[in-house]
């Protein structure tokens, strides 16, 4: 893992990778001078000096570590698309199951451009100008090494979770699976997706007052206490401090015990 | 709103709706609420319309907050106002549908309008704990004051959240809010979705009316849950004092303030960011979503040895086995060895359709999840291809108590032997009955009293154990044992509750009919340490419990000779049944839906007594006075064997006399309003038995009419009601507490144990328990059973014999004497129109004192027709269903419609001729939608054509046309096709005036001549002074309202 990527390793990379992580791969070294600095290869090609990334909506930052003491910090724009735009791509992805089943599983429809297309949309980056690229090296002109080091570690992110490319465009995995689920329960029972409400309370008065059915609610200790914390452990930062643990087993054990002296309690006390 | 009621009208009824709000942006909820009556000294301020009629903050405080809770208000509650967006009608909000009487239908297309409205503002754990405690169920029982659809939303988010809080799914958070960052606790929404989403679906528009910034009901939902569930931890929290040492580092802060009132987070050390990116990492493990067809299972077997060499003693010696299965996530039978894994050498693994990747690194991995679950899993770990790991017995009963349950909970495939906790396995007792005496069904006197002999015995996994057989299991102090070759837990708690018991206590021993009843039908019940898991019988004990339980058939009785008419299959089961328990001497609550003829089945058994010569002392009958008529009537008609004596008016026997009155009747009949006054009389009277007609009228345990019911003592008795008893819980026990006192305990352990989960949780499981408990001894039959509907004819008409009121009375005798002196001045059609005019004139009084004098004045208890009718209504919503109403008169229509809207608490409609032909048909199909207007009223002239009302099953005719040919158009608006029921007539008649004359008439012409009545009331006219004089008299010494 610590060898030079050389030129072959990179080709085995993408003979290995998905299809939608070679899509990405090569609609963005259509930006001017990246590919050929790739296809170079270099130094920074190390994937381990690549100290850290971050995928948001519309950029990525890395932190590189260069011949400086400090790391240099490259980013990486990319335009996302607007909530209206995002509605026709979830409306069209919520046209087949399969769109949802796959992006369950972990995978990227293979027709997801197609997708997006009908929604006069595209998901992979048509043209270099769409892409701005920045890194404070002292290297003027052009992308840098450092970009590409940025662009080989994010297109093996990619690889590994296609969820990324839509985390890009504005929308992450989540996001879309809830919104997806929204909409088959909307409908399925017939009624507008509650959410997608506009600022105004759209309502139909008629049935202003009307209450749909309501859940049934069963109130008991669970079967085993504090589970969550027995599944999980505690979070990175407690790590240091077993006793936290013991703590919020006990507060775990008190709320049960209050939340079933309020929901049995009788008005008259007894 | 309405201009035709007085003010002092409007005062003393005043109904009120409570409605609730949450504020997102504050986390408290904005209570208020609407009243019919204008709230007082609310002034317009410039461009904004305050709300015209709802509640000024101290009336909601007092009339709402504080009237539902026990609890002394100690934290501020401050009053505020809040815009509301509002459907509007003509300048004014309309009601919400509690109030929709307030409106009469006008079909006008509402508009959302901005409000005013001032209310009181919660903080988050008094609303959670008010909510919680809101009652939900017999919203009609509450008299004046319903709850909103809209609060009735928040009470159950409420609940929701407190299912979340007890079952401890919520975790830290941290929310950073332009810069002031708080730590928050937060409910795991994401698990939650399906319900997440049914709630939002649920939700009354009117949740999110308050204005500012409208939200999805998304966000109001999780808003709401969110905030009081973390108010609720922290106070948890708070009351155990826990406090972190140091704060230095972000996680420490963190936990400080999770631990506080505040949750404030400030002077992080790497920042909120990155706490906020570690707590999301840390949750997301419990969505990891696997993208393989195949997923680990665990399946414990027991140590593996042949039955004959099994020793139980030997149980804790040996070792289970936890074997691994790869497990297909979409078939969970299919279980593939690990084994052949190991053998598997490729990248990729096939079995059957489904593929694995990397199939050996995975199962690896997931195994090394699975063992920070349950620890013995790691040490197969060491081996180089772990297939199975060796438990002790005190680690399989770890595994079976608790990793279980974890490993499932994190999507792993868990297989537990099928004997674990399964119903009857755990420990418990079972109870045997032998008759000690050679009684028999037939034989002497039994009640709920009398004394029985058991024996009971410990049981394990469905075994009987012998007392030293318990004492020595108990001895080894092991969670499982083998009994008899058998696994089964052994719960170290039950063990310790029990060993007292059997050490010290005789197996032998006594209890009453009423505990074994318990026992038999219900859960508990006598002081036993364990929960009874069998139960046995033997003798007449045995038969007894088998016919109650209806496993097997009373005998069946034949309906009694003296019965004038013919009792459908269905109301002689009713009356074998009566028969049955009466004899027993148990209490019987008949609940047959209304129509399906309570009274005769009741007329019946004292005949079948009298036939039997059992009916040897008097029976008491007490019923509401509005059908005191109907009762004499219909004992007249069904059973004139019988001697029937009314107690009842002001020249009701007193004394001694009453005794001797009495001794030489069958049946007394007297009312509610008389039990606590003439107690005493009554109680120096020996009775067979009691019956309580319309039973409801004690659902108020306390009240002083039913506390007098109880003191009276009788071997039989009977209560009859058309209400669906089962829903409502106060009133199922002061009915069961009159009709087998004891039985459901006492109301404080009535309430706890049944009353609150089903009221506030509609829990399932207590619903069904109740149920059984109570079945033994109620009968109730709906007109939709299949039995019952084969044996009812499709139109089932009904005479319904009301009294008059004294007001009416006097009233009714005047308009007499002033319309026969006016008749005998007049002549020709002078004299024709003189006698239709007196015939109108008396309906009117019959009717309502106000429809005749038109005065406006209030409508409460001067009519016996409309009590009568409003009673009868309760009952056809409480079994919901839906009604027409038919009355000649359309004044008598609108008075109808605003009281019965009032006192019902349900939109009713008018159907009159003045209403244009479009809005009849909104109305129609308004009616016909379900779930609304379930009354309709119409004056029977507009009835008349393309009314389709198939959805009421209830037909009532108010008052008379007098011509069955009008009146049978008027029916079939109900009866027409597309109806699948029966559909019930109720006829209404004033007892012993011109109503009951020209009735009388008219089934005797009936026969004869059509051809006379069919002109309508014309051929009346035709009748000398002498006979109207006959026909017009009234005939009844009995009132209403004395």
């Amino acid at each position: 893992m610590s060898e030079n990527v050389n030129n072959n390793g990179d080709e085995e990379r993408e003979l290995s990778r998905h299809w939608w992580s070679s899509r990405w791969w090569s609609s963005v070294t259509v930006a001017p001078g990246l590919k050929n600095l790739h296809e170079e290869g270099g130094e920074y090609s190390h994937l381990e000096r690549v100290l850290s990334v971050e995928v948001n909506p519309g950029l990525v930052s890395a932190r590189v570590q260069g011949s400086r003491y400090n790391p240099y910090t490259v980013t990486f724009y990319i335009p996302v698309f607007s909530d209206g735009q995002w509605e026709e791509a979830i409306a069209a992805l919520g046209s087949q199951a399969l769109f949802s089943a796959k992006l369950l599983a972990g995978e990227m429809p293979q027709d997801i451009e197609q997708v997006f297309s009908e929604a006069n949309l595209c998901l992979f980056p048509k043209s270099p100008m769409e892409l701005v690229m920045e890194c404070d090296c002292p290297d003027v002109v052009g992308p840098c090494q450092h970009n590409v080091a940025l662009h080989q570690v994010l297109a093996d992110r990619i690889d590994q979770d296609p969820f990324l490319l839509l985390l890009l465009r504005g929308r992450s995995r989540e996001q879309i699976l809830k919104a997806l689920r929204q909409r088959r329960a909307a409908e399925a029972s017939g009624h507008p997706a509650l959410q997608q409400l506009p600022e105004e309370l759209e309502v139909d008065l008629d049935h202003f007052w009307d209450m749909g059915r309501l859940v049934v609610v069963s109130i008991g200790p669970p079967a085993v206490s504090a589970a969550l914390l027995k599944r999980l452990g505690l979070p990175i930062f407690w790590k240091a401090h077993p006793e936290i643990r013991g703590a919020l087993e006990r507060l775990y054990e008190k709320v049960t015990e209050r939340a079933m002296a309020l929901a049995y309690a009788s008005r008259d006390g007894s | 709103m309405q201009k035709t009621h007085p003010p002092a009208f409007c005062a003393k009824h005043m109904m009120i709706v409570a409605h609730g709000s949450w504020m997102p942006d504050e986390g408290r909820f904005f209570l208020w609420g609407e009243s019919d009556a204008h709230a007082a000294g609310q002034e317009s301020s410039g461009e904004e319309l305050i709300h015209p009629f709802h509640l000024a903050p101290s009336d909601v405080r007092r009339k709402i907050l504080e009237r539902l809770t026990s609890e002394k208000l100690e934290i501020e509650v401050p009053s505020i106002s809040r815009l509301f967006s509002l459907p509007s009608v003509s300048g004014s909000p309309l009601p919400s549908p509690e109030l929709l009487y307030k409106k009469s239908f006008t079909g006008q297309k509402a508009q959302l309008s901005t409000w005013r409205v001032f209310g009181l503002s919660l903080q988050s754990q008094l609303t959670l704990r008010w909510l919680v405690a809101l009652p939900m169920e017999d919203q009609r029982n509450g008299g004046s004051l319903r709850i909103g659809s809209d609060l009735c939303f928040w009470a159950m988010a409420a609940r929701f959240a407190l299912e979340i809080l007890a079952r401890q799914r919520f975790l830290p958070g941290v929310v950073d809010d332009e810069g002031s960052a708080r730590s928050r606790w937060e409910p795991l929404f994401e698990e939650e979705h399906e319900r997440m989403e049914s709630m939002q679906v649920a939700m009354p528009s009117a949740c999110r009316a308050i204005t500012g910034l409208p939200r999805s009901s998304q966000t109001m939902l999780e808003s709401f849950m969110t905030e009081l569930v973390d108010g609720f931890v922290r106070q948890a929290a708070l009351r155990l004092r826990l406090r972190p040492r140091f704060q230095e580092t972000s996680g420490e802060r963190l936990v400080a303030s999770l631990l506080d009132e505040s949750g404030e987070l400030e002077q992080l050390f790497s920042g909120i960011e990155s706490l906020s990116k570690e707590l999301k990492i840390w949750k997301d493990r419990l969505n990891e979503e696997r993208e393989s067809p195949f997923r680990i299972a665990f399946r414990l077997e027991p140590p593996n040895r042949g039955e004959s060499e099994a020793r139980d003693e030997d149980a804790g010696e040996t070792k289970w086995l936890l074997r691994y299965f790869l497990q297909a996530v979409d078939d969970e039978s299919l279980l593939v060895p690990l084994a052949r894994i190991w053998e598997h050498s490729g990248i990729t693994w096939q079995y059957l359709s489904r593929r694995m990747d990397r199939p050996q690194e995975r199962v690896l991995q997931d195994l090394a999840n699975a063992s920070t679950l349950f620890a013995p899993i790691e040490e197969s770990l060491k081996t180089a291809r772990p297939e199975t790991c060796e438990l002790e017995l005190s680690e399989a009963y770890q595994f079976l108590d608790e990793a279980a349950i974890l490993l499932k909970e994190s999507d792993f495939g868990v297989l537990v032997p099928s004997w674990w906790r399964k119903r009857n396995t755990s420990l418990g007792l079972t109870v045997r009955f032998s008759p000690s005496s050679s009684r028999s069904l037939t034989s002497s006197r039994v009640g709920l009293d009398t004394i029985l002999e058991y024996d009971w015995q410990v049981a394990l996994g469905g075994q009987r154990l012998s007392r030293k057989e318990f004492l020595q299991l108990a001895e080894m102090k092991l969670p499982l044992v083998r009994v008899r070759g058998q696994w089964v837990e052994l719960n170290p708690e039950q063990v310790a509750e029990l060993l007292p018991v059997v050490r010290d206590q005789n197996l032998h021993s006594e209890m009453n009919l009423r505990d074994a009843l318990q026992l038999a039908f219900g859960r508990g019940g006598p002081e036993v340490p364990r929960p009874v898991t069998g139960f046995n019988a033997e003798g007449w004990i045995e038969e007894l419990l088998a016919r109650l339980a209806g496993s097997e058939p009373m005998p069946e009785i034949s309906p009694p000779d003296e019965f004038q008419g013919t009792l459908r299959p269905y109301q002689v089961a009713g009356l074998t049944w009566l028969d049955f328990l009466r004899r027993w001497e148990l209490g019987a609550c008949l609940a047959d839906d209304m129509g399906l003829g309570k009274t005769i089945q009741i007329l019946a058994l004292l005949l079948h007594m009298q036939s039997t010569k059992e009916l040897d002392k008097p029976f008491l009958l007490i019923c509401p006075t509005s059908v005191l008529s109907n009762w004499r009537k219909e004992a007249a008609r069904f059973a004139p064997s019988l001697r029937v004596l009314i107690h009842h008016g002001l020249d009701r026997h007193e004394g001694e006399r009453f005794v001797e009155e009495t001794e030489k009747h069958h049946l007394v009949v007297s009312t509610y309003s008389l039990v606590h006054r003439d107690l005493e009389q009554f109680r120096s009277v020996q009775w067979k038995g009691l019956f309580l007609d319309e039973a409801q009228n004690i659902k108020n345990p306390q009240a002083k009419q039913t506390r007098a019911l109880r003191r009276l003592e009788a071997p039989v008795r009977v209560a009859l009601t058309g209400t669906p008893v089962e829903n409502r819980l106060s009133e199922l026990w002061s009915i069961m507490e009159f009709l087998n006192p004891g039985y459901l305990g006492s109301e404080s352990t009535f309430r706890n144990k049944y009353a609150v989960p089903i009221e506030r949780y509609r829990d399932p499981a207590v619903t069904e328990e109740l149920q059984k408990l109570v079945r033994p001894f109620v009968l109730r039959r709906l007109k939709t059973d299949p039995a019952v509907i084969r044996d009812l004819p499709e139109k089932n008409e009904m005479k319904v014999y009301c009294g008059l009121t004294r007001e009416q009375a006097t009233l009714y005798a005047a308009v007499v004497q002033e319309s026969l002196s006016r008749i005998e001045s007049a002549e020709g059609i002078g004299r024709k129109g003189a006698v239709l005019a007196a015939l109108t004139r008396l309906k009117q009084v019959c009717n309502h004192p106000a429809h005749y004098l038109n005065d406006k004045s209030s409508l409460s208890g001067r009519s016996g027709k409309l009590s009568r009718l409003t009673e009868m209504l309760e009952e056809v919503i409480a079994e919901s269903d839906a009604a027409l109403v038919f009355t000649q008169f359309a004044q008598m229509g609108k008075l109808l419609q605003h009281h019965l809207g009032q006192q019902l608490a349900v939109e009713v409609l008018l159907l009159h001729g003045g209403v244009p032909s479009l809005e009849r048909e909104q109305m129609i199909a308004r009616f016909q939608e379900e779930g609304r207007a379930p009354i309709f009223v119409l004056s029977l002239k507009a009835g008349g054509f393309g009314l389709n009302l198939t959805r009421a099953h209830h037909v009532f005719h108010f008052d008379r046309w007098w011509n069955p040919a009008v009146e049978d158009q008027a029916t079939d608006r109900a009866f027409r096709i597309g109806q699948t029921q029966a559909v019930a007539v109720h006829k209404f008649i004033c007892a012993g005036t011109i109503e009951e004359t020209v009735d009388e008439m008219i089934e005797r012409k009936k026969d004869l001549a059509n051809t006379v009545i069919q002109s309508g009331e014309s051929w009346l006219t035709e009748l000398s002074t002498e006979e109207l004089k006959d026909l017009f008299s009234l005939r009844t010494e009995v009132f209403e309202d004395e």
